[in-house]
């Protein structure tokens, strides 16, 4: 970064008296813009069109396939629309705070890009707190949403918004005592240092280092979608209850940022999963060439970050909508104890194996795989009763 | 410690159900989805396999339409407005109005019921979509056109003679034949060989025929709940084999086919000294897949069969195997 600021300087390409923490705020602004208009909004726009061709598909269904090649640039259509249509503001809503709302809502989803490692070196800001920073800054949600929910004056509003506050502070907690086994392992909270404590193999992931972590990332997982709202913990726009929740009032561009928010969400919510428990970028040493090591790490983070988006989107399409004492049960009582448990159990395996076990991975991996195998045998079992030929074909 | 239990037992509750939930919705993920994508992504128009008598939008053989006003008088809600006039030269009947309003038609049918030639019948055409109810009024007379007078002997006129054929063809599907009471129903098995795509295999009780694609016999097997299976008629011989080529062959529906559909069928047969099939009808089965059935063992079901008439029960299993297209299927655990 500096060497950056200070090359950018010496080229005179912003005459000789530049401040150098201008152009670094200037290179900052650009290289946000970029991961932001670039990355963030298109990904959450193409993730809603994905994820509607993944329902249809789950449910004998076509999805949107007209608007582009395979409907691809359906999310365009939708986002043009929203942002055509006029921004209602009711007359008896807290005008500022509604406003602001959406603002805050985004604000929370485009933070935790500034610590997103995508490979070894691209990383906008390697914090030593990233991980922290990433919790941290994610549940700024619950502000935007309880204002949200408050400003509109509206009774579904107001309990939609309540809901989100109550869902999003209870499972911060699990959530946040999941990310310590991996802390207790690694003894730092940099995102690119718990990344570089795994190996590219799944052994040496901390998913299968021993078998609390095993449990941790799962139970992250879950909080972690119960925090971005997502079905099955769905609670503060259940529409078949509250209209659409918080964001009742709302239209046009504004309701576009709740929503462009919650399906952003999903790519932190598998780069957390992916960066803790499954190695991050972590590629095989194959070149000295640093650009094709980047670009190959690039790719690895990606595709397991879009895997752990897809399994999200599978679990929307199979689980129904929990109910609010379930949700808070399974939270207190379930999540939250066994998460101690968890972060106990590891604190004693890191006291008795300091550098970790190389024979566990491999048992936890044999039983991982034992797992997926029991899985595919129920899928085709599945598959055989119904008769039905196997069709793979994405395109329809 | 049954409080621990049952904590115990809500864990693994969860856990197995959420991973069995999980596997189902992945084979779902893995099959055809049943959309059929109308109307502009078929490959046939939906109009096309929708069945002879279907009630859509009326339509009017000028042709032959005889002015007799039947029409106009059976309809309940008068939406057919019919002038006729006397041609005072000649003293024919002139057809000067003919209009059908579609927007208030209910289709129930009464109109074409009454109609001498079939001249007014049903298309299967639905699509009524239109941006005015002005322009839904359908005028079938643009100038006055003389009334069709039926002939004494068969219509000879080479225009107006298909026209008729087409029109009585349409009403005689209403007159019911005389139904046969069933005998104690025999189960019959039948095993043929059809074309691809149709596959049909005929199930009696608990035996199954299996099909052998590529031979061309046509076997009839009766076999009655006491005694044993006797084969009464096996033919296998040159004639045979031509007969059953120039039969009508039934081919898979193709909207079935579009929409991934296949099962069994039902069909009740009457069965007739002569081994043709006197009377055919569906007691159950997917609707789409009946009249392909009933093609099917039409074609097939001429025999020299010396027995009394008699009722039989044949089940019809259509299954899907297009020519051409490997299909991976897996076929049930029994």
């Amino acid at each position: 970064m500096e060497t950056l600021v200070q090359n950018l300087i010496a080229s005179g390409a912003f005459g000789k008296n530049a401040s150098p923490h201008m152009v670094a705020a200037l290179v900052v602004f650009i290289m946000s813009a970029v991961v932001f208009l670039g990355v963030a909004f298109p990904f959450a726009g193409i993730v809603s069109w994905a994820e509607r061709r993944v329902w249809a598909r789950i449910q004998s269904r076509v999805g949107p396939n007209r608007v582009g090649p395979q409907g691809f640039l359906q999310w365009l259509a939708d986002g043009v629309k929203h942002v055509c249509k006029e921004d209602i503001i009711p007359d008896e809503s807290d005008a500022p705070l509604f406003k602001m709302a959406p603002y805050l809502v985004m604000l929370a989803f485009t933070l935790p890009w500034a610590v997103m490692p995508f490979s070894s070196s691209l990383i906008l800001a390697d914090l030593n707190v990233g991980i922290l920073y990433m919790t941290s800054v994610t549940a700024l949600t619950v502000v935007g949403v309880l204002m949200a929910g408050w400003a509109s004056n509206d009774k579904w509003s107001l309990i939609g918004g309540i809901r989100s506050a109550a869902q999003i502070v209870s499972y911060e907690i699990p959530a946040g005592l999941s990310i310590f086994p991996v802390v207790l392992m690694t003894g730092t909270l940099s995102m690119q240092g718990i990344i570089r404590a795994q190996g590219w193999a799944p052994q040496h992931w901390f998913l299968f280092a021993n078998p609390f972590t095993f449990v941790a990332a799962n139970i992250l997982y879950i909080s972690a979608l119960a925090e971005g709202n997502r079905t099955p913990f769905d609670l503060p726009e259940a529409e078949s209850e509250l209209v659409a929740g918080f964001a009742t009032e709302y239209s046009g561009m504004r309701y576009l940022f709740f929503f462009m928010a919650e399906w952003g969400n999903l790519f932190i919510i598998g780069a957390i999963i992916a960066t803790l428990f499954l190695g991050g970028w972590q590629f095989p040493h194959v070149t000295n060439n640093v650009i094709a090591m980047n670009i190959l790490q690039a790719i690895t983070f990606n595709v397991k970050v879009l895997f752990l988006v897809f399994v999200s989107m599978w679990i929307r399409a199979t689980l129904p909508r929990v109910r609010i004492d379930q949700l808070m049960t399974l939270c207190w009582k379930y999540f939250v104890p066994i998460s101690f448990v968890n972060m106990i159990g590891t604190a004693v395996w890191v006291a008795i194996w300091p550098d970790g076990t190389t024979i566990m991975g491999y048992i936890m991996l044999a039983a991982a795989i034992g797992l997926g195998a029991v899985f595919t045998q129920r899928v085709i079992y599945y598959l055989r009763r119904s008769r039905m030929e196997v069709y793979f074909n994405p395109t329809i | 410690m049954s409080a621990v239990s049952e904590y115990i037992g809500n864990i693994k509750d969860a856990v197995t159900s959420i991973f069995e939930g999980m596997a189902v919705t992945a084979s779902h993920f893995m099959r055809k989805p049943y959309t059929v994508q109308y109307p502009d992504r078929m490959p046939v128009r939906v109009q096309d396999t929708l069945p002879f008598r279907y009630r859509g939008i009326l339509e009017v053989d000028l042709e032959i339409c005889t002015g007799c006003l039947a029409c106009e008088r059976a309809c309940p809600i008068d939406c057919i407005v019919i002038v006729v006039d006397k041609d005072p030269q000649t003293r024919q009947m002139l057809l000067s109005q003919f209009d059908i309003d579609i927007a208030k038609c209910m289709y129930c049918g009464l109109c074409s019921e009454p109609c001498p030639t079939g001249s007014i019948h049903h298309t299967t055409e639905f699509e009524g979509a239109d941006y005015s109810l002005e322009s839904l009024i359908r005028r079938f007379v643009k100038d006055p056109v003389m009334a069709y007078k039926p002939k004494k002997g068969p219509e000879t006129d080479p225009q107006i003679a298909p026209i008729l054929f087409r029109g009585l063809n349409y009403l005689s599907e209403y007159q019911v034949s005389g139904e046969p009471k069933p005998i104690d129903a025999p189960a019959v098995a039948i095993t043929r060989t059809v074309l691809p795509p149709l596959d049909v295999e005929v199930v009696a009780g608990d035996k199954h025929s299996k099909i052998h694609p590529g031979s061309n016999t046509t076997k009839l097997e009766i076999t009655n709940d006491e005694s044993s299976a006797a084969t009464l008629a096996v033919a296998s011989n040159a004639a045979e084999r031509e007969r059953i080529t120039d039969a009508p062959q039934a081919s898979y529906p193709l909207l079935a086919q579009h929409m991934n559909v296949q099962g069994s069928v039902v069909l009740q047969a009457i069965i007739g000294a002569d081994g043709i099939i006197q009377d055919l009808h569906v007691l159950s089965g997917p609707a789409i897949l009946s009249s392909a059935a009933q093609q099917a063992v039409r074609a097939v079901a001429q025999f020299d069969v010396e027995i009394p008439p008699r009722s039989a029960t044949l089940h019809i299993h259509i299954s899907h195997a297009p020519a051409g297209r490997k299909v991976r299927h897996f076929r049930r655990d029994r």
